[in-house]
């Protein structure tokens, strides 16, 4: 089982000076626990959900994944190497396998270069193919993503939302990656494209048998394309299962809270429930359980005093809440 | 049958661009009943905020309303002087725009910005509008109102910006409050948060509200009537219900097949939508929707459908409405 991991994540830290600049630090500190200690794996081949409202530390988990920030602690294995410690020529190398696709295409392409040049560029960076191979190369990567090569000479501005965001598809493929990392990548999408854009992920993953990590703030879509998900709050895994076991049979309340908030494309379904108050500061969390102020199921002191443990249930899906400790 | 609030008779609204005549409201006609909630649903280019911004009298240059009537209250609005609108809006008419931060004041405090609007529109002295401010946060849920007043708006979260612009919002009683993705750029459990102040604030007040979003889930939860627009044209208009039972345009079945449904099993390949939205300076001919319609065929390609009653209060706008039911 264990050869199949490709990417593990253990005891992840990432502290982040609550203060600002170098001069602001003098006075100030404190820290904010952007992410703090969550563990997971994911599979070769599969696609890894990680869910959580603004805050959660999801996205900060990705950039991490994809070195575009250093942990304060712990470590990411990938394909048995640990990333954390890569520097120079052996990072490079690594990056090259590992991919990100973003959520705001308008955003992160540049606007002052085509298409063409974009999804070049990890080529060129990368040396893989020779001025010769460049053109079919590129063509190839355009088709794969479902834009003709018609494209290569336009500008971000010259596209929709939907075809920037293959071309950010395409620029992430050029480099042939094992893993991509999939940011928010339908969230700016209109609701006709987000389809497409889903269709487009899961095909590509068979054809060439990715691995992804997708974090995003919606839930159907995260079931939708996910083997596995991780609910995230506050910078902690509150729990983590199989999708179908997290879906249908949610543990923890704060899974159960999100599921429930989620508004039901039917006029006659049952209200929302509403889970009150606010996502609490990530510099001073709340002490004990970091859900209680909000919980609608605490059951006492336990979990104001004491911080859950992560318990694995029968149906394999690992929580971290009291409910279940006892 | 209960008064009607506004009326939209055959409006046209149009950008002069650079690049050619931008179509962003095009010929499009209806109605709000007092205490009624109507939602507007489209995709990015499909009119909607466009029609809300004519009817608050903000379209600027090069926007410019070409023809029609937007009566409110029997008063055509079209005809009244800028000053005569500014004091219509934020009084009888108020709107709460989708990104909060750019709608406040980073440099004046969220009270101070409350305040203004109720200086403007009443003669109320500076010590009651104190207290109607404190008030006013505290019906929008805000804790603390006392001293939240004295925050600027990057100390408040987007959820607490957006009560904040909602309490701006009804300061003065509107009549008419206008809506436009109030949630989009918020979590899903500070949404349900928000739905539900709205949804109470509309029973308190009776304000007639129109609700412009892309989310078909959000609209089955919290309007008596919804409008689809598409590509500047209204294509079809119904009760709630019976639109969720019995879509009639391809477009509206195609908007609710492509919704994920977080309590069913999804698998696969999602429906889509084929295509993108037109381009409104170069319109298709006949029918905008026939280049990405499934159903379309010689007539629609070449005549453009008018927006026709189907039933009491059922409107759509198809050549084929009567041929494609299943």
């Amino acid at each position: 089982m264990n050869d199949q991991v490709l990417l593990d994540v253990r005891n992840l830290k990432i502290y982040f000076p609550a203060g600002g600049d170098w001069f602001a630090q003098m006075f100030d500190r404190r820290k904010i626990k952007a992410v703090d200690e969550i563990s997971f794996s994911i599979s070769r081949g599969s696609t890894f959900g990680l869910v959580g409202e603004s805050g959660s530390g999801k996205t900060t988990t990705g950039r991490v994944i994809a070195r575009l920030i250093d942990p304060t602690s712990g470590h990411v294995t990938y394909n048995g190497k640990d990333l954390t410690g890569l520097r120079g020529k052996a990072l490079k190398r690594m990056r090259r396998r590992i991919q990100m696709i973003f959520q705001d295409p308008s955003s992160s392409l540049n606007r002052r270069k085509t298409a063409g040049q974009i999804v070049s560029e990890p080529l060129r960076i990368h040396k893989l193919v020779d001025r010769k191979g460049l053109e079919a190369r590129l063509t190839e990567v355009m088709e794969l993503a479902g834009l003709s090569r018609r494209f290569l000479n336009r500008y971000p501005h010259e596209m929709s939302g939907g075809q920037r965001q293959r071309v950010g598809i395409a620029r992430a493929l050029a480099a042939d990656p094992e893993f991509i990392i999939c940011d928010e990548p339908v969230t700016a999408l209109d609701v006709s494209i987000q389809a497409q854009i889903l269709n487009l992920l899961m095909a590509l993953q068979d054809e060439l048998g990715l691995t992804y990590l997708f974090i995003a703030h919606d839930l159907s879509v995260v079931k939708h394309v996910s083997n596995n998900v991780a609910v995230m709050y506050l910078g902690k895994i509150v729990e983590i299962a199989d999708t179908h076991t997290l879906f249908f049979n949610p543990k923890h309340p704060y899974t159960r809270a999100l599921l429930a908030a989620v508004p039901k494309p039917d006029p006659k379904a049952k209200e929302r429930k509403i889970l009150h108050g606010e996502v609490p500061s990530p510099i001073a969390p709340p002490s004990g359980c970091r859900f209680h102020p909000r919980c609608p199921e605490m059951i006492g002191e336990v979990c104001r005093k004491k911080e859950p443990g992560e318990v694995t249930l029968s149906d394999g899906a690992r929580v971290s809440c009291h409910l279940y400790s006892g | 049958m209960s008064a009607m609030l506004l009326q939209i008779n055959d409006l046209i609204t149009r950008f002069y661009t650079e690049d050619g005549v931008v179509n962003a409201v095009d010929d499009n006609s209806l109605y709000l009943n007092e205490r009624e909630t109507l939602g507007i649903v489209g995709e990015s280019g499909s009119g909607k905020t466009v029609t809300a911004l004519s009817v608050m009298g903000l379209i600027e240059n090069p926007g410019r309303i070409e023809h029609g009537k937007i009566l409110f209250k029997g008063q055509d609005l079209l005809g009244k002087s800028e000053k005569q609108m500014q004091e219509i809006r934020g009084k009888d008419i108020a709107m709460v725009f989708q990104d909060s931060l750019s709608s406040l004041n980073p440099t004046l405090t969220v009270g101070e910005q409350i305040g203004r609007v109720l200086r403007f529109h009443t003669k109320l002295s500076s010590k009651r509008i104190q207290h109607r401010v404190v008030e006013l946060l505290k019906q929008v849920g805000i804790p603390e109102p006392e001293k939240r007043a004295t925050n600027y708006p990057h100390e408040f979260s987007g959820g607490m910006r957006q009560r904040a612009l909602i309490a701006m919002a009804i300061s003065c009683n509107p009549a008419l409050l206008i809506l436009d993705e109030p949630t989009t750029a918020l979590d899903v459990t500070i949404e349900a948060q928000i739905f539900e102040l709205v949804n109470r604030l509309k029973e308190e007040f009776g304000m007639g509200t129109i609700l412009i979003t892309h989310d078909l889930a959000v609209v089955a939860n919290s309007c008596n009537r919804v409008i689809i627009m598409y590509a500047g044209r209204i294509v079809e208009e119904a009760l709630v219900d019976s639109l969720y039972e019995r879509p009639l345009h391809p477009y509206t079945r195609g908007l609710l097949n492509s919704i994920l449904r977080l309590e069913e099993e999804t698998q696969g390949t999602l429906f889509s939508i084929p295509g993108e939205v037109p381009d409104l300076i170069d319109l298709p001919d006949g029918c905008n929707f026939s280049p990405r319609c499934r159903y379309a065929n010689e007539r629609c390609w070449q005549l453009d459908p008018q927006l026709e009653e189907i039933a009491p209060g059922r409107r759509a706008a198809c050549l084929r409405v009567n041929d494609i039911d299943e």
